[in-house]
């Protein structure tokens, strides 16, 4: 998936777009002066893929403007596809600017580059697949979570369905696969350059041993992907209790119920949580935005040694937790806010 | 000052020489990352200094580890009077092959037995960045049992998962330091006073840092919870940069799933090589911690004033 782009003249960033966690300031700023080197060096391609650590880092450089355009993507997605996209862009752009950038006065109009990345956007966007045994609830989950104009495309040579979901500026790419048995063989090629890995159970033990069996097969075939234990149908009496599914998977776990309507936002803000999204990009994404900023100030009382505050501030997030399905988290908060209050005598 | 020799062995691409050149010779890891090296060809010594030693450093040319592992001379050139085997492998390895790292460890394993040459096995899990898991605390210490598990051999060995990723640059450092300090003689002391210290102290951890801010001595009650290590990693490593935000004013401190409290005192003062002496725990509160603190600065002063 996409994860940022810039557009970097004369070593100024002149545009920048986010949708989800990538290289932080200072971390551009050392890797743009080592990929500058690259790129202008005499025989240097012109277009370009790095892997740095966990990114794929792809450029496509105007060497006479001194204009370089840089994505950051996950290393799942492929530069066969990312190419394509990098040269539209430089095309778009320089066919709007580029006599402006000749006169040394250049104004970006975000309004118009916008929706040209968020296009680009949509074209490499995350691939998401749901996977598990059959009768887990994966077919619920993605009916619930699609949006209603866009219907289900039923695939029937591959056994499973593939939905596109559009809420507010994100795109999301959807798999909802039969069980294991139906297509072993297909396997790979399905999974293959997923974002993130949704594992569905229905919180039975019995399933959960069984379920290990994907997490065999996706760390073979995509060990990047960001994966995640869905325990669904937690409304049911004989449902493990999250933390227990938590400890026995050693992955992270977010309660669900697939048959309550309700739980659209909720799924929704999983999948974001799971990939790193940045939430500003979409208003359904406010908690997951909330409680990353309500950890900061935490973090900062308990530092200045201000302790009932952070206790106030451990609850708050423990039921921000509590809403977006995370409820081992919440737990955790919890307990840390009872403990400190102990000490607190 | 002592020389000891350090081996770095692991399969190609696992990234040994790019840790060496980062470590020792001060190279820019993001560079090294985004322009891999080439591959190294014959083996390649080096001296460092590190507290009290010296440290010559063996780089073993990837291509030839089955060599090594099958031919008698050879293990006999590299390992022979090598206080530590340090076995490096990648995360993504580990994920597609671990079968065949498995074996890699346990050859080295009858080697160091049948020679006798009496070296550390450690183990360095590399490249943990590529692990992106909202829960990477128990994650890492869940590989660390299975690898010590399926590796079923009579000990278990330390494993360090290390990267070089700028956000986690202080694992290998702290991977570094701690294995090479228990060939100092002053870390060795310092380790057994505090082990003697929290023997009877339950869910407690003991660290020392160094000048550099790096972690030379760790050493805990058997019931610490070890998922919360990563994360004490990291706010050792984040004090030690800001020291204009003092570390001794935080009584508690947040790992993963787990509040605990924690003491601080710097022991700079007995020895040059030794910085910060730290405490961390589940159950104790602040004055037993302090308790703690005093016993080790008295045995400290006999010793050293
Ligand atoms: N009680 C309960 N039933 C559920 C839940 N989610 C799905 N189900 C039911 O489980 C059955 C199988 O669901 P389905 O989505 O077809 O599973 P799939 O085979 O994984 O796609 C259906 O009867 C659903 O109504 C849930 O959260 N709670
Ligand atoms: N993702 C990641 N890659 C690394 C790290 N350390 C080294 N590498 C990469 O691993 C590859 C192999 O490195 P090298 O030092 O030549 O391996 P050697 O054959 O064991 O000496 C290079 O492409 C490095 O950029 C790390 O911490 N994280
Ligand atoms: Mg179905």
């Amino acid at each position: 998936m996409l994860r940022q782009i810039y557009i970097i003249l004369n070593d100024n960033i002149i545009y920048q777009r986010n949708y989800a966690k990538g290289l932080d300031d200072s971390l551009f700023t050392n890797v743009y002066l080592n990929i500058k080197k690259a790129a202008f060096a005499k025989f240097a391609d012109v277009i370009r893929s790095y892997e740095f650590f966990e990114f794929k880092l792809s450029y496509i450089v105007e060497k006479s403007l001194n204009l370089i355009f840089l994505f950051v993507t996950g290393l799942g997605d492929e530069f066969k596809n990312i190419k394509p996209q990098l040269s539209d862009f430089r095309k778009e752009f320089l066919d709007f600017y580029h006599d402006n950038i000749k006169e040394n006065n250049l104004k970006i109009v975000t309004e118009i580059l916008d929706p040209i990345v968020d296009n680009i956007h949509r074209n490499l966007k995350p691939k998401i697949s749901i996977v598990g045994f059959s009768g887990v609830g994966k077919t619920t989950t993605t009916k619930l979570i699609k949006s209603e104009e866009i219907p289900m495309q039923h695939i029937p040579t591959i056994t499973g369905e593939v939905a596109t979901i559009k809420i507010g500026k994100l795109h999301f790419f959807l798999w909802d696969f039969a069980g294991q048995d139906q297509f072993d063989f297909l396997w790979e090629k399905f999974i293959r350059g997923s974002d993130a890995v949704l594992l569905m159970t229905d919180s039975t033990l019995e399933n959960l041993e069984k379920s290990k069996y994907f997490f065999l097969l996706v760390n073979k075939e995509v060990p990047y992907a960001r994966l995640a234990v869905i325990a669904n149908k937690q409304d049911l009496p004989e449902a493990m209790k999250v933390e227990d599914i938590e400890r026995l998977m050693g992955t992270k776990t977010y309660s669900f119920i697939a048959i309550d309507p309700n739980n659209r936002p909720k799924m929704i803000r999983i999948i974001a949580d799971l990939l790193d999204m940045d939430a500003k990009v979409s208003p359904l994404l406010k908690p997951i935005f909330e409680r990353d900023t309500l950890m900061d100030k935490a973090q900062k009382a308990l530092e200045l040694g201000e302790f009932n505050e952070t206790v106030e501030i451990f609850e708050k997030i423990s039921n921000i937790c509590l809403e977006l399905g995370d409820d081992s988290l919440a737990i955790e908060l919890q307990e840390k806010a009872d403990k400190l209050r102990s000490f607190l005598g | 000052m002592i020389t000891k020799r350090v081996a770095l062995v692991g399969k190609p691409e696992v990234g040994k020489t790019t840790i060496k050149k980062v470590i020792f010779e001060g190279e820019d890891p993001n560079e090294l990352v985004l322009f891999p090296l080439e591959a190294t060809i014959g083996i390649k010594y080096s001296v460092h200094e590190f507290m009290d030693m010296k440290i010559s450093l063996l780089d073993t040319p990837g291509q030839s580890l089955p060599i090594l592992l099958q031919d008698e001379e050879k293990q006999i050139a590299s390992f022979e009077n090598t206080g530590a085997i340090i076995y490096i492998f990648d995360y993504p390895t580990w994920i597609t092959d671990s079968q065949d790292i498995i074996d890699d460890i346990q050859t080295l394993y009858k080697i160091n037995k049948k020679h006798d040459f009496g070296s550390k096995i450690v183990l360095f899990l590399h490249k943990v960045d590529l692990l992106i898991d909202k829960k990477i605390g128990s994650r890492l210490d869940l590989i660390g049992k299975q690898i010590n598990k399926q590796l079923d051999l009579p000990e278990d060995f330390p494993i360090y998962f290390t990267s070089l990723h700028p956000n986690l640059i202080y694992t290998i450092y702290n991977a570094i330091s701690d294995t090479f300090s228990n060939f100092s003689e002053d870390s060795s002391k310092l380790k057994e006073i505090i082990k003697k210290t929290i023997k009877h102290s339950s869910k407690t951890i003991c660290f020392v840092s160094n000048r550099e801010g790096n972690l030379i001595i760790q050493s805990s009650s058997p019931d610490f919870d070890t998922t919360t290590l990563y994360y004490l990693y990291e706010k050792i490593y984040q004090f030690s940069k800001t020291p204009e935000q003092p570390l001794s004013n935080n009584k508690f401190i947040n790992a993963g799933s787990k509040l605990l409290c924690m003491i601080i005192e710097d022991i700079g003062k007995f020895h040059p090589s030794f910085k910060n002496l730290l405490f961390f725990s589940e159950t104790l509160k602040e004055n037993d911690l302090n308790e703690f603190i005093n016993e080790i600065e008295k045995e400290l002063g006999q010793i050293y004033n």
